[in-house]
């Protein structure tokens, strides 16, 4: 038997992030936690075939 | 903590009065809000943001501390923060179940950052009931509730989209107008900035307050007229210095051919003391003639109450990158030269 936890949002962070906890019923070990980052944006891609110039001032904004 | 006599009060708000555009007659409604208990409740959601709104919200002359801005909201009468998942003690479930006893009275939600109509690329957890996890799903529920007053668009990415939504992006980012649609407009203030002046928010808020709920004075783009009301260039000393015969050498001494190099590094005035003795930055891809706010009067990191700033980008020599304006940052790119 394995109870699940699962803790969304984590507050007092910058960006969403959600924590799945894993644990045995009977002994309340944990036996395993995932943690999900849950915001994507791509600025990566957004970067890509842009001006490097104007990569120094977008990306700082991250 | 700042405490604050009876003097000092009566000052900042014919201060903030003043920076309101307000008459006494508001003034005197703002004193009677004040002393009245209870700000507006906010539910702050963010979404596709960097939480930048956030630090420059914290970074507001009105609170001194995190707890002011936190438990003080009621006694200053500004943003009740009553949901901020950045800033909020309680986690999880705890969190999100708090939304039905906040939107039984009038609130105000802000959005920072952008949303994305894709479900999986932004998920913020269940505001808006069980199963609403999506960001886009908790505005829309949270923006269509019979109690919300007015749904502020904090920053450029909840106004206009923003950097989530220039060129190459997949997730298919959005503002808030965008998103909501038309039938939302009118409930819509958009406080753009990347990140935008506390000012901007507090005062907003405190003018809602002050006038029953009813909108301020909105542009086209759904902005205050009190803070985004003229061209950067209209109010800058660069500008007026450059007009006036302060023109050696043309603008800021940057060569047409080769934008960045500086060949007279002396016009640019002394960045750390934002002397006005440096030239206009247009030849160094200023786009302060394209874009308007009260940057260059209101200024940035206000030393105190109703205080002017210490220096904003143009006074520290840094050209506007016109980050208020609803083509940021596509339509400003190239941030170092003009086209």
């Amino acid at each position: 038997m394995a109870n699940t936890i699962i803790l969304d949002p984590i507050t007092r962070i910058e960006g969403h992030l959600a924590v799945e906890i894993t644990t045995n019923a009977t002994t309340n070990v944990a036996s395993g936690v995932e943690c999900q980052g849950k915001m994507f944006r791509g600025f990566e891609l957004i970067m890509a075939n842009r001006n490097p110039r104007d990569t120094v001032l977008l990306a700082q904004r991250i | 903590m700042m405490n604050i006599s009876r003097r000092q009060f009566i000052k900042y708000c014919s201060i903030a009065a003043g920076a309101l555009g307000l008459n006494a007659t508001d003034l005197m409604k703002i004193e009677k809000a004040t002393a009245a208990t209870g700000g507006l409740p906010v539910l702050w959601i963010a979404g596709q943001a960097c939480t930048g709104c956030t630090t420059s919200l914290a970074n507001s002359v009105y609170y001194q501390t995190i707890q002011e801005l936190l438990l003080l909201g009621q006694a200053s009468n500004t943003l009740e923060l009553k949901v901020h998942e950045t800033l909020m003690a309680a986690m999880s479930n705890e969190a999100t179940q708090q939304t039905p006893a906040i939107t039984n009275a009038p609130f105000a939600l802000v959005v920072e950052g952008a949303i994305t109509p894709t479900n999986g690329y932004c998920q913020i957890g269940s505001y808006a009931g069980a199963g609403s996890e999506n960001m886009s799903d908790v505005v829309t529920a949270l923006a269509g509730h019979a109690n919300c007053a007015a749904i502020l668009a904090v920053g450029t990415c909840a106004a206009f989209g923003g950097i989530p939504a220039a060129a190459g992006n997949i997730t298919g980012a959005k503002g808030v107008l965008a998103h909501l649609g038309l039938p939302y407009r009118k409930k819509i203030i958009n406080i753009p900035g990347c990140p935008p002046n506390p000012n901007w928010i507090v005062g907003t808020v405190a003018y809602l307050l002050a006038n029953g709920l009813k909108m301020p004075a909105l542009d086209s783009l759904r902005r205050p007229r009190t803070y985004f009301g003229q061209r950067i260039c209209n109010t800058c000393d660069r500008f007026a210095i450059s007009k006036s015969g302060g023109q050696v050498g043309g603008f800021l001494g940057v060569s047409a051919l080769s934008p960045m190099r500086v060949t007279q590094p002396d016009k640019i005035g002394d960045p750390l003391q934002n002397i006005p003795g440096g030239l206009c930055l247009k030849k160094a891809g200023c786009k302060g003639s394209r874009t308007k706010s009260d940057c260059s009067l209101r200024k940035w990191n206000s030393p105190g109450f109703g205080q002017v700033g210490v220096n904003w980008c143009v006074g520290a020599g840094a050209p506007c990158q016109g980050c208020t304006q609803n083509f940021f940052p596509d339509g400003m790119s190239p941030f170092h030269y003009i086209k």
